[in-house]
């Protein structure tokens, strides 16, 4: 099963490069389609701030700051 | 006919750069019915044609979640389109950007595609051939430019030769409209199909700069010191630099005041003038140096992406206090005016976030407060320096700063606990690339805000002199009759006029604070705004005394104390009177806004009321403590 290589972006700490496979069903989904974060799309983990949280992802050449809350919801392989 | 325009875009892709460009001064900012969205239009001529422009908020998406979406899908649906609707995409992020434009396109509204950015696309090696994706996006005609070059003559004859494309063929058919998530993926999936063609070097070299800037302004200890000492070191600036300027007006207002006293007959008229109007304007002239600077800076921070990175480091901080990463933006703006702070507090989408912001941002020190500030430090405060480094009143006034700081964040920390509502926070957003400052939007910006506040805030403080002057002319006594039993209204003693009455009355309230009558009358002329307490001060001592020569300044560095023989401006009363219009609630604007902001009369009254008690209290231990 693929799910073994499933893990939620709220857990990455190194900077390396996932691919979203699910994006959790909330009222913040649609924000995040609407940003360009979908499944199939190809992330970078960049950062995180000073204290841990917000973190920062490379997406499509943009770089856009979530809260782990939000990065939780997206599930990366 | 005037040809109607609308641009459309994602936040950060030079929209207003575009705009600023094609208006140039010919511009205003409005308000849409029902929403606190500001409406920028404007208009420019192309060949001696008029054509009139709206700058849509941006947005990622028309669908009406937001209110600045709803905004742009309602302007965008309704019974009269605009003739051309300019989608300004970003060419380095063409994928999300283009996700806007096809929805747009999807209303069957003649649309143009507008590349901008194609300098930074050059350097990430994006080439793209423009006749193929205009002929893979429908046609529309499309344009390349780059705003920030300053150039969009290009732009302007493409406006002026727009043809709407021959046939139209939606991007996404919509059977079930209310499955949005799909449509998003299915609109996405047609993009990527649309972009394949084009080679991408996703490492670029604009980036690697961009992130290695980051890693330093993001970083853990680093970061906060810079960004301390970009806030020490733009408080410093305001404080030497904006000085020379106003002194320069303030002799030309008091120059011209007892020039037209010299030549006019005197008369009631003329002292209206000379004693009334005179001070009133140059009251408001004066703090336009302090403001533009300020802008000036807030505007760099904005522009450049900085504000962006300041979210980025203090959202975890402010989290905690009730507060949200994105109320940085509105609490630094406070500091220029706590007006368009209140309104920016919209960028947070929590209610009970927004509303803490809202609630704790009038605390931060604004631009009106300087005045007063800028008044009681140079008449209380040595104008020494400490270390030979730092100047001593500059310390003061950032330190009034940070006390206006601390009390919002305490105060939202008890809001936090106070208010019940639980509901989610998250923060989802864009850190554009750095880039160097516009220039010409950075004078756009300064215009607009001195040119708000001249005539916004101007106009309250001008009326308020003139009545002001009347009630300090005039008294119950001007009115009474004369032995000749003719009836006599003649000018009276600032003691015995109704603001002296007035201010005496209160006098016992305010006296353990340090005040005296003439600081009484100034409390509560300033409640409708707090500037007016310098212009109300000049008023006061330009009656007082007949000598309009003189400066505001020195007549009341002149002032004693009858009681303890010392000057009436001590340290004590003016570090109180400065902790009071740092807390006190004085400004009917603000209120206004809250009412606005929150629809509700509560909160703005529940502002007033926190603030005035915060205030009294305040400033009551400062003065005991001091003296």
């Amino acid at each position: 099963m693929v799910l073994d290589f499933a893990m939620k972006l709220s857990s990455i700490h190194s900077k390396e490069t996932y691919k979203i496979t699910h994006i959790e069903k909330s009222e913040l989904t649609h924000r995040l389609y609407d940003m360009g974060i979908f499944p199939n799309q190809i992330l970078e983990v960049i950062n995180r701030a000073p204290l841990g949280d917000p973190m920062v992802i490379q997406i499509d050449g943009q770089l856009i700051m979530l809260r782990l809350s939000e990065a939780d919801l997206i599930t990366i392989e | 006919m005037t040809k109607k325009i609308a641009l459309v875009g994602n936040p950060n892709v030079g929209k207003s750069t575009i705009f600023n460009l094609l208006t140039g001064l010919n511009q205003k900012v409005g308000n849409y019915p029902g929403v606190t969205v500001d409406k920028k239009y404007g208009s420019l001529e192309i060949n001696n044609k008029r054509i009139e422009i709206v700058d849509l908020p941006g947005t990622y998406s028309i669908y009406p979640k937001t209110e600045d979406e709803k905004v742009v899908y309602e302007y965008l649906k309704r019974d009269t389109p605009p003739d051309i609707v300019l989608v300004v995409v970003d060419t380095v992020n063409l994928q999300r950007n283009l996700l806007l434009f096809t929805q747009v396109y999807d209303l069957k509204i003649p649309v143009m595609l507008v590349l901008n950015r194609i300098d930074l696309a050059k350097k990430d090696n994006i080439e793209i051939p423009y006749e193929k994706l205009s002929s893979l996006v429908g046609n529309v005609p499309l344009i390349a430019i780059n705003a920030k070059g300053g150039n969009i003559q290009a732009l302007k004859c493409a406006i002026d030769s727009f043809e709407k494309p021959a046939s139209w063929q939606p991007f996404y058919q919509s059977e079930n409209r209310v499955d949005h998530l799909r449509e998003t993926e299915e609109r996405y999936k047609k993009i990527d199909k649309l972009l394949k063609f084009l080679k991408k070097d996703t490492q670029s070299k604009t980036h690697k700069t961009t992130r290695y800037v980051d890693h330093l302004l993001t970083h853990k200890v680093w970061g906060y010191a810079i960004f301390l000492t970009i806030l020490f070191v733009i408080f410093q600036f305001i404080y030497v630099f904006a000085n020379f300027p106003m002194d320069l007006i303030d002799h030309f207002f008091v120059n011209s005041s007892s020039f037209l006293s010299s030549i006019l007959p005197s008369g009631t008229l003329t002292s209206m003038l000379t004693e009334g109007i005179i001070p009133g304007i140059g009251g408001v002239v004066i703090f336009i140096p302090q403001i533009a600077f300020l802008f000036l800076f807030l505007t760099i921070l904005e522009e450049t992406g900085y504000m962006t990175r300041v979210v980025f480091i203090m959202d975890r901080i402010m989290r905690p206090l009730g507060l949200h990463g994105k109320s940085v933006v509105p609490l630094i703006s406070g500091i220029a005016c706590a007006i368009p702070a209140v309104m920016s507090s919209r960028a947070i989408d929590q209610p009970k976030e927004r509303l803490i912001t809202i609630l704790v941002t009038p605390l931060m020190s604004c631009s009106a407060r300087l005045p007063v500030y800028i008044l009681l430090i140079s008449l209380t405060i040595p104008n020494t320096s400490i270390f030979g480094l730092f100047h001593l009143q500059g310390l003061v006034l950032f330190s009034m700063y940070v006390l206006g700081l601390i009390a919002a964040l305490v105060f939202a920390l008890l809001f936090q606990t106070m208010l019940l509502t639980k509901s989610k926070s998250f923060l989802i957003m864009e850190m554009p690339r750095y880039q160097l400052p516009k220039f010409k939007n950075m004078l756009f910006n300064v215009y607009e805000k001195c040119k708000a506040f001249v005539f916004g805030a101007g106009k309250i403080i001008l009326t308020i002199s003139i009545v002001l002057w009347l009630l300090g002319s005039y008294g119950p006594n001007s009115f009474s009759q004369s032995e000749n039993s003719k009836k006599l209204i003649s000018q009276t003693s600032l003691e015995n006029s109704f603001i002296g009455i007035m201010g005496k009355q209160i006098e016992p309230v305010i006296e353990p604070l340090g005040y005296d009558w003439k600081i009484g009358i100034s409390l509560i002329a300033s409640f409708a705004a707090r500037e007016v307490f310098v212009g109300t001060m000049a008023t006061i001592y330009s009656i007082d005394s007949q000598d309009t020569e003189i400066s505001l300044l020195a007549k009341m560095n002149a002032e004693i104390n009858p009681e303890t023989g010392q000057k009436r401006y001590g340290l004590a009363t003016g570090i109180s009177l400065m902790v009071f219009y740092a807390f006190a609630m004085q400004c009917m604007s603000t209120l206004a806004i809250t009412k606005r902001e929150t629809k509700s009369w509560k909160w703005p009254l529940v502002q007033l009321g926190y603030m005035t008690v915060l205030a009294y209290f305040g400033a009551f231990f400062a003065y005991q403590m001091m003296s």
